[in-house]
């Protein structure tokens, strides 16, 4: 599987995913779940979710967005899972506000 | 083009739309359907946000192009759906009727305007909030709304979510966060909770109810809901009215959906989910690191969506009104500007949790 070349900020623009189409909603939970699994208990990640992916005009597309503590200090993450897209986003450290 | 170019320009556009729809209406396509927002595309550049179903709304999105050049965000979407927290989809066409330039008349009464319309024609926004500001959210105030400050003695301070109640239950409870009414977990039950919180000058004498119930928060496994209730004193007048009005229905979040709340650090803000099912989120508490699963992010629309104090706000969709969330973290990094994301829990999981509904006015 293809590694991830950048990593974004979250919350800013959606990614054009590099040409990766999105998937159904069903499947991007279903690669969340998995992903979220092998990434359980790795500090440097901080939330697995699902997000819309947008390549086009198509917005029934989703994939899976990682986000991470650090820019600098972000494992490795697949480009894709079962072939839904992932990208990778910095959120920082979260506090109960 | 920067956030007031993009404010300007879209009610440009929005002029634009009256016309162009009114005139739809009068031939054989039927009306089209349109949204119409402002696109953040990051690092201080903003732009226009146009989804529209290919029909009379096609027009008005070419005149978006016009206006914005490569700011413009324009999709053909086909029909908006909208989730409702039945578990299943339901299908909602825009109606351009919401839309009605006679209805925008500042002459109109309020209660005949659609939220669209509301909004359009000067109900609270973050640049106008009125009594929704922070500094007014951060007094004592009676009647109880959402918004306020408040927490249990021992908490410096949080935010009243809303008013929920139980079947066959007469007492009105307050909703907001376990770390904000039971001290994440170390307040007794029966404590007093106090409007304003204590870090708002908040006193003994200011105590508008009990903890009541707190869903607990698990150390060894994920959690989903932060959140607790407070038994009102009888004598406590409440008003559970929004910046939108009522407040009484749910909706699953997804990626992309317009959102508000009220809040008492920060007031009147709006934002967009960006995230959702967000698993294995590490959140710190001042007794540790609590996990949450399933949980929706939100980016603000002009800087944070939220900020320390803001825990337990209700975060809603305002032209629908439906709740989607329980605002309960932050963090540092993301978002507009770099300001920083909000996590909420999933609202059907908070009220599932406690067994309540909203509270209607």
């Amino acid at each position: 599987m293809a590694r991830r070349r950048a990593v974004h900020t979250a919350g800013m623009s959606q990614p054009s995913g590099d040409g990766l189409p999105g998937a159904s909603r069903d499947a991007a939970r279903a690669a969340k779940s998995r992903l979220a699994s092998s990434l359980a208990g790795d500090r440097r990640v901080n939330g697995v979710g699902v997000v819309r992916w947008a390549v086009g005009t198509s917005v029934a597309a989703y994939g899976v967005r990682v986000g991470v503590v650090a820019e600098d200090d972000a494992p490795e993450v697949p480009a894709e899972v079962d072939g839904v897209p992932v990208r990778v986003d910095v959120v920082g450290r979260i506090t109960a506000s | 083009m920067d956030i007031q170019a993009a404010r300007e320009t879209k009610q440009e556009l929005l002029r634009t739309a009256a016309t162009a729809l009114s005139a739809a209406r009068t031939g054989d396509a039927g009306p089209g359907g349109l949204l119409v927002g402002v696109r953040v595309y990051g690092g201080g550049r903003y732009g226009l946000a146009v989804r529209h179903d290919g029909t009379a709304g096609a027009e008005v999105a070419a005149r978006a192009l016009e206006l914005a050049g490569e700011d413009a965000d324009v999709l053909d979407v086909g029909v908006v759906r909208a989730l409702v927290g039945d578990g299943g989809p339901s299908t909602q066409r825009l109606d351009p009727q919401r839309l009605d330039p006679q209805r925008l008349d500042p002459g109109t009464p309020p209660a005949d305007r659609s939220p669209v319309e509301r909004d359009l024609a000067g109900a609270p926004t973050p640049a106008r909030p009125g009594r929704w500001a922070a500094e007014v959210l951060q007094r004592r105030e009676r009647p109880l709304r959402p918004g306020l400050s408040v927490a249990q003695r021992a908490v410096t301070a949080g935010t009243v979510g809303g008013f929920v109640a139980r079947p066959g239950d007469p007492t009105r409870y307050l909703l907001s966060n376990n770390h904000v009414l039971a001290d994440s977990d170390r307040a007794a039950t029966g404590s007093a909770v106090l409007q304003p919180g204590s870090a708002d000058g908040g006193t003994a004498a200011d105590a508008v109810g009990r903890l009541s119930v707190a869903v607990p928060l698990q150390l060894a496994s994920p959690n989903v809901v932060d959140a607790a209730l407070a038994a009102l004193d009888d004598d406590v007048e409440i008003d559970p009215t929004y910046p939108v009005g009522a407040v009484t229905t749910t909706t699953a979040a997804d990626d992309g959906l317009l959102v508000e709340k009220v809040g008492r650090t920060t007031g009147l803000t709006r934002g967009a989910v960006t995230a959702i099912e967000l698993d294995g989120v590490a959140v710190s508490y001042p007794s540790g690191v609590v996990t949450f699963d399933d949980q929706v992010e939100v980016t603000g629309a002009d800087g944070a969506f939220s900020a320390g104090g803001d825990s337990g706000s209700l975060v809603y969709d305002p032209v629908t009104r439906a709740a989607v969330g329980l605002l309960f973290a932050g963090s540092e990094r993301g978002g507009t500007g770099g300001a920083g994301l909000t996590f909420c829990n999933p609202v059907d999981a908070v009220l599932e949790a406690l067994g309540v509904h909203l509270l209607a006015p």
